[in-house]
């Protein structure tokens, strides 16, 4: 499978706590040069804290051979022109290494954090790569922009706006995916989908695969080549006395995904939707530091990926071999030898 | 006076029609450290064949002390929350060298290029400016943003959204602005204002700077620091026979812009309401060849800087004296004598 990361290497997803490290802007080029050293097929960036256009083109002009993508960026508080426009100067910039994920966000936050009217997400965003990929091909062939749908109304074309052709046209789109409607939105108009790290291999292999096949059945789309890329959670460490730590931070997050409405059925698909209801209800009593403890090692062992640095990466691919084309996996790298661990991780992961 | 180029060197400001030279994104890291060494103050990127950040990005981190502005980015298509990210992020990674400058389009390119609606310009751009503050205050306090106004509601408060505060000075935010209404948002709300190429300097003084003046003066704010940023029309060449070609040139650009009904003000100032009316029925009956005819040497020069290599400068100089802070101004570069002539000039108007 090919192999991805994000910045900075190790970095552990955090949930909705603040990560353990941020990414820090002013190394992006030198760390995107480090990524492509070690071998790894793609650099992901988040749209968290920082503008993840911004560190794309940094990661860009760094770097020759490196994909770089978007995971994801939140799609709706920009126009479908605006994302437009920004991929298509990326894919120019990176001589189409770029891959555009985005994301629709849920209703709190589109809403109230930035300040735009929600709407049913699924066929928001399926409009909206349908008006990505209208915009693209007028732009490409150099006819005129017409677009009608019930959210976006696309048909002004100005020569002074309209930018060149560019040589590498298809410009990849994932959609970040948990239900399984957005999974079908995905097989109907995207390249590939991004399941959330809750989502696990049975759940992607039961619910995430048949919605997106329906998709693209109802889409007379093929998927060949389509992208599976996923951000699997993981606990890892060079001992077992370290990973400890790890397995604690992890149980933690499994513990915080299960009492979030938006996951449950990730849950529900492994008969767990009475462990959601009830973490849930410890989440809303603010009882935070119970909720690790209702999570058993067999829960813990199906959504997690626990094992030392020896054996992770066999273990990662026993569960997601022949399942996902690309995972997210690094670990921090403070010296030499740290480095020269991962290439070898990378490589193996590589490798099948 | 703070001198300015967008990229290439010696772009002429297009109008609407296609841009005489686009910049390579592929080369912007390289012509901006040029740029940088040529001894400009600033380069500003529009936000029209690609993306302004993408290319603020790249020029801001291959110079260590030129300044970058957007010149500008059309707001409204880009959540509030969506541009303050972006400025923050190019704050911090050019250590404070970033200028967020924000225009609001036109009904027609808001409607049917982005795709979005329609609403009082003015009054959006006011209420958009007050939630990036709120959002950059927030940040910078660590304090929860509790934004309210007719066009957005941003109150929610997320760790993993919330960016770390910046160790540089505030971002400033200049406004483009034609009519009085978005001049006095911008004495209002902003630290400069991006006068459009076809605002001449009486237009500026008689119209702009009074409009300007009396926002500030609604808001109790002083004046003290704010940024009048020109980018005005010129037709310059090293002889007299290249510099009639490029006269001839502006000509039609004057012709454009006055047959443009946002522009009419400009126009009016002068007295010339009824040329710019003319120009507008001739564009609409498409006759494009005839409109420059219709613009006298006179009128020319209300408008456009007209001069050889050896005295534009002094003429720049001359008319916006006292009226302007910082102007954009390049010259074609192609070989090193161009070089050395465009760093000289840039010296000069600096003085």
């Amino acid at each position: 499978m090919k192999v991805e990361t994000l910045l900075p290497l190790g970095k552990v997803d955090p949930g909705l706590r603040a990560p353990e490290q941020a990414l820090d802007i002013h190394r992006v080029a030198e760390d995107a040069r480090l990524v492509e050293e070690l071998g790894y097929d793609g650099l992901m960036v988040e749209d968290t804290k920082q503008d993840p256009f911004v560190v794309m083109t940094l990661a860009a002009a760094a770097t020759t051979r490196l994909k770089l993508g978007t995971a994801v960026a939140i799609a709706f508080p920009r126009s479908p022109m605006v994302t437009a426009m920004t991929a298509w100067t990326l894919a120019r910039l990176s001589r189409g290494r770029f891959t555009l994920g985005l994301g629709t966000q849920v209703k709190g936050h589109i809403e109230r954090r930035f300040g735009f009217q929600w709407s049913a997400p699924g066929p928001w965003m399926r409009e909206y790569v349908q008006a990505l990929r209208a915009i693209w091909t007028s732009w490409q062939q150099g006819t005129p922009l017409d677009f009608a749908g019930k959210h976006y109304r696309l048909n002004l074309s100005v020569p002074l706006f309209t930018p060149e052709p560019i040589e590498h046209p298809a410009i990849p789109v994932h959609l970040a995916a948990v239900n399984s409607y957005l999974c079908q939105v995905a097989g109907e108009v995207a390249d590939g989908m991004r399941p959330h790290p809750v989502c696990t291999a049975h759940y992607i292999r039961e619910v995430m695969l048949p919605a997106v096949r329906k998709g693209a059945h109802k889409a007379g789309r093929s998927l060949e080549g389509f992208a599976v890329s996923i951000k699997p959670l993981i606990a890892t460490a060079p001992d077992a006395a370290r990973l400890a730590t790890r397995i604690r931070d992890v149980r933690a997050r499994v513990a915080f995904y299960a009492s979030t409405p938006a996951y449950r059925a990730c849950f529900e698909a492994h008969g767990l939707g009475a462990l959601a209801d009830e973490l849930q209800v410890l989440s809303r009593a603010q009882r935070w530091e119970e909720m690790p403890d209702r999570i058993s090692d067999e829960v813990l062992d199906l959504y997690a990926t626990v094992g030392t640095w020896d054996e992770i990466v066999p273990r990662l691919l026993a569960r997601y071999r022949g399942l996902v084309t690309h995972a997210e996996f690094s670990i921090p790298v403070h010296d030499a030898m740290d480095a020269a661990r991962l290439r070898e991780m990378v490589e193996a992961l590589h490798a099948e | 006076m703070f001198v300015e180029t967008m990229l290439p060197l010696g772009r002429a400001d297009s109008g609407l029609k296609r841009a005489d030279g686009t910049v390579d994104i592929t080369s912007v890291a390289v012509e901006a450290a040029r740029v940088e060494s040529l001894g400009f103050d600033g380069i500003a990127v529009q936000d029209n064949k690609d993306d302004p950040y993408v290319m603020s990005t790249l020029a801001l981190h291959a110079t260590s002390r030129l300044r970058v502005a957007t010149s500008v980015a059309i707001a409204f298509p880009r959540s509030p929350t969506v541009t303050a990210m972006t400025a923050w992020s190019l704050a911090r990674l050019s250590g404070g060298r970033f200028v967020l400058g924000l225009g609001s389009q036109v009904k027609g390119h808001i409607e049917r290029r982005f795709g979005g609606r329609w609403s009082a310009p003015a009054p959006w751009m006011r209420d958009y400016l007050r939630a990036i503050r709120d959002l950059w205050t927030a940040w910078q306090d660590g304090t929860p943003v509790n934004h309210a106004s007719a066009h957005y509601t941003i109150k929610l408060n997320v760790p993993i959204f919330t960016p770390a505060p910046l160790a540089c000075a505030p971002i400033p935010i200049h406004l483009a602005a034609v009519n009085p209404a978005m001049c006095g948002v911008a004495g209002e709300l902003a630290d400069g204002l991006r006068v459009h190429p076809i605002c001449s300097p009486h237009y500026l003084k008689s119209v702009i700077l009074p409009a300007v003046r009396k926002g500030a003066a609604r808001a109790g704010r002083s004046m003290e620091g704010f940024e009048v940023a020109v980018k005005p029309l010129v037709a310059t060449a090293a002889t007299p026979a290249a510099l009639a070609d490029k006269r001839e040139a502006m000509r039609g650009r004057v012709a454009f812009y006055g047959s443009t009904p946002a522009y009419a003000a400009a126009f009016e100032a002068h007295d010339l309401g009824d040329l710019a009316q003319r120009l507008n029925e001739y564009s609409r009956a498409q006759r494009w060849a005839e409109m420059a005819a219709l613009v006298s040497d006179a009128v020319l020069e209300e408008f456009v800087t007209v001069g050889l290599h050896d005295t534009i400068v002094d003429q720049l100089r001359g008319r916006y004296a006292g009226l302007a802070d910082s102007m954009e101004f390049s010259i074609p570069v192609g070989n090193e004598a161009e070089a050395a002539l465009l760093a000289t000039m840039v010296e000069d108007l600096r003085r």
